[in-house]
């Protein structure tokens, strides 16, 4: 079963496109802070993260620098393969409202497949999550 | 009548020729007959003729032809009468001519209108002039007797009546030539008439005389002698009937001879006019002839009734034309003559009397020069010379010995034309040999001698040497001397002297005396301007020549002298004839010691000087105040130069002011004190005539008593002569100060005295200083002050460019360093660059303190220098403390301290920290932005006391730089802090921008899903899911938006708000329902009790109250935990409304509870658990809100377990924020 994690303080940014996704066969479950997320990854396999930026450290992410960028080191993390049982290859689509240009350019260095930032048509949204399954 | 030529008969020429010698006084007479067939003229008469005296043979015998021509012209020519006189050249006696032996008369004897018949003769021997008279007579006998003798020659009449007839003639002429002798006029006139009477056997003679316009009865006389009448008899001279027959003769002036009808029925007879004085009491004849002179009428001689032999009146005959007209014309003549002589002697007696009594010289002089007469004028003049020669009176000189002298006179007066001369300029000596300067007239005389009146030039030549004299000289002493002197000549007086105005005393003062007396003295005092003599005519500009002063009364004479008797004076007064303007000078006066001791002449003399005076001293007091103007124009001039010169120097000025002062104004003495400020002292440091001793002692302290330290510590200036309190009289004594009059002026330069001027006079040479002297040194002191002055600024700008450029270069480092403070990113290297930058211009010690975010209190930043740095933490001082950092703030001015232990600014605190540091002096500079302090920086100077010590102005140029710099400071750590506000306002904004972009992406999402469902199906509840969601998205958004555009204070500050009575309820119930979707998506519920609601109407601005109550109500779900409650009641309590949000989740705590309204604050405590997004303002804008309404916001948490270990973990508390409203809003909260 296709699985994809949205990482999303706020679901009614996310939630419309459960949906459409989970019609085209794609399971979504959505985490509201990094220790959730963490959580998630820690128990299941998925295929897609779609990670924003900005959310609740919570505890796993209480010593990192920022909390505003909780989302690029979770990145980090999971990338430095910090939480077991997590790909480390893991797919991500970043949907963020956050439009600082150093973030974009460490989290593309970090390996994403998209970086969507908000406002994005709906449409545009689901397409690219789409796309990045494949 | 034989062959019709007229003979003239012998016998009747001989008696002719003795009566007309004994007439004329001649001593010989010749007649010659003239026979025009020969054209000789010959003596015929033989025996007869005086020539024939001689006895020599032949007798007279003349061609015509060798005759003087105007005599031939006279026998020539029908027509010429007339006889000529004064020849000599008749060639008498043989042809020969008189020879200049003899003078002579020729008389042609003939009628009018027809050829002579011969010519009479009458020589004088010596030869003499004919007197004028003599001439007149005789020509009238000679022609009267000629014509006589011709007529009785032709008639053969009865010759020896005519010879008693000229027996009597010669009688009267006698008569009438004694008039030379002391008969007077009166008794003459009656020998005339009565011989008139006589003679022509008349009844009465009158003799009228004319006076003025009348015609007067002199005197008559009968054949019994002289008639009286009782009343004086006159008549107009008119004409006209009945005018009466005396008035009609005297009026027509012409002969008149009339007898019987002709008298009776004459139409101007008056019938009125009786005929009394007549015997026969009637008018049968009447004769009148008229005396004339020339064309005037001098009187009439009337005979009336020619008597027969019998002596009764002859009634039908008349006088007789022959001969008793005749008789007539040679009386009246001699009458006509007599008058005009005594006319003549009556004015020659006027003029002896004029001539006696005038005071011009009058002599006269015998032909050979001997002074016969001399009136008493002369006699005054020259004294008695009567008897001397008047040649010698000519002083002689080389050139020109007297007698040449006396010569040239006498020939001068011959070749004039009436033989005389007029206003001939010479000198003449006096009897005691003085030498006179004269103008003469000279008439001469026909006796040969001469008569001369002269003009007394000595007055005039006195005169005009005065006037010269005067005019030569600008000395005014001298002038006065010189008039006074000259006024001595004046015969009598005795003195004269000048009383001259002065405006000082108001009065006349005595100057100038010369006296014949040399025991006068001059009176020194004054006499007022009103009093005396003097004064009355010093203030009527009336002369006066009082005669006799005793007749003054006595409040208008006051002597001055005693003796005087008569007086003269004068006033002197200039009169400028180009302003039409007068002075009044003073008065001259003249004593005499005699009564009326001064003339009509004197006077006019006096006067005369006095304008003289006059001009001379109006002349000498021009020069003199030319002279004066000049002399000062010169003194500032000195001055002027010394003070502009290239390089000014004060002692080079101080030099030039003494020159000027003894050089040019000619005071006796100068000195220059000089004030030490640093030694509080004056002392003379230079001098004119004074003596070295006393420069060397003349040095006191300014405190002393000492008249130059009083100027000095006065500041004013003092006039002294003599002695005063506030003199050193040691110095007084020493040097004898008592005899200078002074003046001591203070010379100032910014409001300092410099130095004093001491000048004045010894007594013996002025008395006291004039008011424009005194001037004239004060304008002196003011140009060596002026000169000083720019000599002192000029040294100064010397000494400030020097000290410009430095400041400049200090200036233009530290801007240097600004620019890259400026460019510091962070506070910390800004403050690093500050110090780095003061140390480069010298001060390496000091701090900057900042006054920190919170507010209310600085704290020290950053030192530089060892003791500095030691300070800087303990630095911290409220702002509103008596810290004198915070006093600098405050003030928003730097404050210098000299001595910190001294300085009264200094806190006991303060004073104890920097002693303990060493710090003595310091510089605070409050930094300024936008009129706000933001810090203090302290410059330390300690290590610098010579800048400390230096000139205030000077410190204070040093220190501005350091300000400027400040300035800078200040501006570059805003504006760090503004970067850090940017950078947050940025990072803010960026989350701002999060904050946009997160709903409306939501939105987006959810519209999306919403399009995606109803595609798919339709649900009621879900779609009004969706759209609710939307909905509360987009009100987040707008929030938003509200929040963003309060972004800055100012557009908050400047909001206007309309408030509106109203429900608290509905707002917080609106407001809450915005977060309907969100709360129920946390779990949340909003709990509004009725306490809300029963919450009174209160005015409020509805939209800016929802946007408070949002903030807190977003802050409440933010922060509360999921699944819990949020709480809103509200209460009154009396004067305001009261309003809480309670939540439960992170609180607050409590070292934030105000913090957190401040603006960006955000809870550390609380972000640290989570991450909370917002701007970090809507508590502040919420509180401002609040605030604006007259109402506070305040927050309280408290933990909701006792358990503290749960609390930290689990963050749990109640936390409660309060809205206070007054119920009645306050006006001025707006």
């Amino acid at each position: 079963m296709n699985r994809i994690l949205f990482v999303e303080d706020e679901p009614w940014g996310v939630n419309p496109y459960f949906r459409s996704l989970s019609q085209k066969g794609y399971e979504c479950v959505s985490a509201r802070n990094a220790d959730e997320a963490v959580r998630h990854l820690r128990r299941e396999r998925f295929d897609l993260l779609s990670l924003d930026v900005m959310f609740d450290p919570g505890k796993v992410l209480a010593s990192s620098s920022d909390p505003r960028r909780s989302g690029v080191h979770l990145l980090e993390m999971i990338r430095e393969a910090q939480i077991p049982d997590c790909d480390p290859q893991l797919k991500v689509v970043v949907l963020t409202a956050v439009d600082y240009p150093w973030v974009e350019e460490r989290m593309k260095k970090l390996g994403v497949l998209a970086y969507l930032k908000k406002p994005i048509l709906f449409d545009k949204v689901i397409a690219t999550y789409l796309q990045a399954l494949e | 009548m034989p062959n019709g030529r007229m003979q003239l008969d012998g016998h009747l020429v001989g008696e002719l020729a003795d009566s007309v010698m004994k007439i004329t006084q001649a001593d010989r007479v010749c007649i010659l007959r003239y026979e025009p067939e020969s054209e000789r003229l010959r003596c015929r008469y033989g025996e007869k003729c005086a020539c024939y005296d001689d006895g020599i043979y032949p007798l007279c015998d003349v061609p015509l032809q060798g005759l003087p021509a105007d005599l031939r012209r006279l026998f020539e020519n029908e027509s010429a009468g007339g006889y000529i006189a004064a020849r000599r050249d008749f060639p008498t006696k043989g042809g020969n001519g008189a020879n200049g032996s003899a003078s002579q008369m020729l008389i042609p004897l003939k009628k009018p209108h027809s050829q002579p018949l011969g010519l009479m003769v009458l020589e004088l021997r010596p030869p003499k002039l004919f007197h004028p008279e003599e001439l007149e007579v005789v020509s009238a006998i000679a022609e009267e007797l000629c014509a006589l003798v011709l007529r009785e020659s032709q008639k053969h009449a009865d010759s020896n009546g005519m010879i008693k007839k000229l027996g009597l003639l010669s009688e009267a002429h006698n008569v009438l030539l004694a008039e030379f002798e002391n008969k007077t006029l009166a008794e003459k006139f009656d020998h005339v008439v009565a011989k008139a009477a006589e003679i022509l056997e008349a009844e009465l003679c009158s003799l009228w005389l004319v006076k003025e316009d009348q015609i007067c009865l002199e005197t008559s006389y009968s054949q019994e002698g002289k008639e009286f009448f009782k009343r004086r008899v006159s008549y107009p001279i008119t004409d006209g009937p009945k005018a009466g027959m005396t008035s009609h003769i005297a009026y027509h002036k012409k002969i008149f001879n009339e007898y019987g009808e002709a008298i009776e029925h004459h139409p101007a007879r008056n019938p009125d006019n009786p005929v009394d004085f007549l015997d026969s009491q009637k008018m049968y004849s009447e004769l009148a002839y008229p005396i004339l002179d020339g064309e005037n009428l001098m009187g009439l001689l009337f005979a009336y009734n020619k008597l027969d032999a019998e002596g009764e009146p002859i009634q039908n005959a008349g006088f007789s034309e022959e001969f008793d007209i005749p008789i007539m014309k040679i009386l009246t003549t001699k009458l006509r003559i007599s008058i005009k002589n005594a006319l003549l002697m009556k004015k020659l007696r006027d003029y002896e009397s004029i001539v006696e009594s005038t005071p011009d010289p009058v002599v006269m002089c015998a032909r050979d020069g001997e002074i016969t007469y001399m009136n008493p004028g002369a006699k005054n003049l020259f004294g008695e010379l009567i008897g001397t020669n008047v040649v010698e009176r000519y002083p002689a000189t080389e050139a020109l010995p007297s007698e040449d002298k006396a010569k040239e006179i006498r020939g001068l007066a011959l070749r004039s034309k009436d033989h005389r001369l007029k206003n001939f300029e010479t000198e003449f000596l006096s009897k005691n040999g003085e030498v006179i300067p004269l103008s003469l007239s000279v008439s001469l005389l026909q006796d040969g001698g001469s008569i001369g009146i002269a003009k007394d030039l000595s007055e005039i030549k006195a005169l005009l040497t005065t006037g010269q004299v005067l005019l030569g000289t600008h000395d005014i002493e001298k002038i006065l001397h010189q008039i006074t002197n000259v006024c001595l000549r004046l015969p009598f007086a005795k003195r004269a002297y000048f009383k001259r105005y002065e405006e000082k005393t108001d009065g006349l003062v005595v100057h100038a005396l010369s006296s014949k007396d040399p025991q006068d003295t001059m009176p020194q005092e004054s006499t007022p301007k009103y009093r005396g003599l003097s004064g009355r005519v010093f203030q009527t500009q009336e002369p006066v020549n009082c005669p006799d002063v005793s007749t003054l009364p006595v409040d208008r004479f006051n002597a001055l002298f005693q003796d005087v008797k008569s007086k003269i004076v004068v006033p002197i007064t200039y009169i400028d004839k180009e302003t039409d303007g007068s002075r009044k000078l003073g008065v001259l006066c003249v004593d005499g010691d005699e009564l009326e001791a001064f003339t009509g002449n004197d006077f006019d003399f006096v006067k005369t000087l006095a304008n003289q005076a006059a001009v001379a001293l109006e002349n000498a007091n021009l020069i003199f105040a030319k002279n004066k103007i000049i002399a000062q124009l010169r003194a500032f001039d000195r001055v002027q130069r010394a003070a502009t010169g290239e390089n000014p120097n004060m002692m080079q000025i101080f030099h030039s002011v003494l020159e000027a002062v003894i050089d040019e104004l000619r005071f006796d003495y100068a000195t220059i004190s000089k004030v030490d400020y640093t030694q509080n002292t004056v002392g003379t440091i230079a001098g004119r005539n004074v003596p070295d001793e006393f420069l060397q002692l003349a040095h006191h302290s300014i405190y002393s008593k000492d008249i130059q330290a009083w100027v000095v510590r006065h500041k004013t200036q003092v006039e002294l002569c003599g002695w005063d309190d506030r003199l050193d009289k040691r110095i007084y004594d020493k040097f004898n100060h008592e005899r200078l009059v002074r003046i001591i002026i203070p010379i100032m330069a910014r409001g300092e005295v410099l130095a004093t001027l001491e000048a004045g006079y010894d007594k013996t040479h002025k008395t006291e200083l004039e008011r424009d002297e005194v001037t004239t040194l004060e304008r002196i002191v003011n140009l060596a002050r002026v000169g000083i002055e720019q000599a002192t600024l000029l040294k100064m700008m010397k000494e400030d460019l020097a000290l410009r450029t430095e400041l400049e270069m200090q200036l233009d480092a530290l801007n240097q360093a600004s620019l890259e403070i400026l460019n510091a990113a962070t506070e910390r290297e800004a403050i690093e660059d500050i110090f780095t930058s003061l140390k480069s211009i010298g001060y390496d010690q000091g701090m900057l303190s900042l006054v920190n975010e919170a507010g209310g209190m600085l704290e020290g930043k950053s030192a530089a220098g060892e003791n500095w740095k030691a300070l800087v933490d303990a630095t911290k001082y409220d702002l509103k403390s008596r810290n004198v950092l915070a006093q600098a703030m405050r003030a928003k001015s730097p404050i210098s301290i000299q001595d910190c232990a001294h300085d009264p600014n200094c806190d006991p605190a303060f004073r104890e920290l920097m002693h303990k540091a060493g710090i003595t002096a310091q510089y605070i500079i409050p930094l300024m932005v936008q009129g706000k302090a933001i810090g203090t920086l302290q410059i330390g100077l300690t290590d610098k006391p010579e800048l400390v010590q230096e000139e205030e102005a000077v410190f204070k140029k040093r220190m501005k730089v350091v300000e400027t710099f400040a300035c800078q400071v200040a501006v570059a750590i805003r504006n760090i802090r503004d970067m850090i506000t940017i950078d947050r306002l940025e990072s803010n904004i960026a989350e701002t921008a999060h904050e946009f972009r997160s709903p409306l992406h939501n939105i987006m999402a959810q519209v999306g899903g919403l399009k995606n469902f109803l595609e798919q199906s339709r649900s009621d509840k879900v779609i009004d899911q969706f759209v609710g969601v939307i909905e509360e998205e987009i009100l987040r958004a707008k929030r938003q938006m509200d929040n963003t555009l309060l972004l800055s204070d100012r557009t908050r500050e400047k909001l206007e708000y309309s408030f509106k009575p109203g429900y608290l309820q509905e707002a917080l119930e609106f407001c809450a329902s915005a977060y309907n979707m969100r709360a129920l998506e946390r779990g949340l519920r909003f709990i509004i009790k009725d306490s809300v609601k029963r919450l009174p109407r209160i005015a409020f601005d509805r939209d800016r109250m929802e946007q408070a109550f949002t903030n807190l109500i977003d802050n409440a779900v933010k922060y509360s935990h999921y699944h819990q409650q949020i709480t809103i009641t509200g209460f009154d309590d009396g004067t305001n409304l009261n309003i809480e949000i309670t939540d439960r989740g992170l609180g607050v705590p409590e070292s934030e509870y105000e913090t957190i309204f401040k603006s960006f604050s955000r809870s550390y405590a609380r972000d640290k658990m989570r991450y909370i997004s917002g701007t970090g303002l809507g508590l502040k804008i919420c509180r401002e809100i609040i605030q604006r309404h007259g109402g506070e916001v305040h927050v309280k948490s408290e933990p909701c377990s006792k358990n503290p270990v749960k609390v930290k973990e689990f963050q749990d508390f109640l936390t409660t924020f309060r809205i206070t409203l007054p119920k009645t809003r306050r006006e001025n909260q707006i």
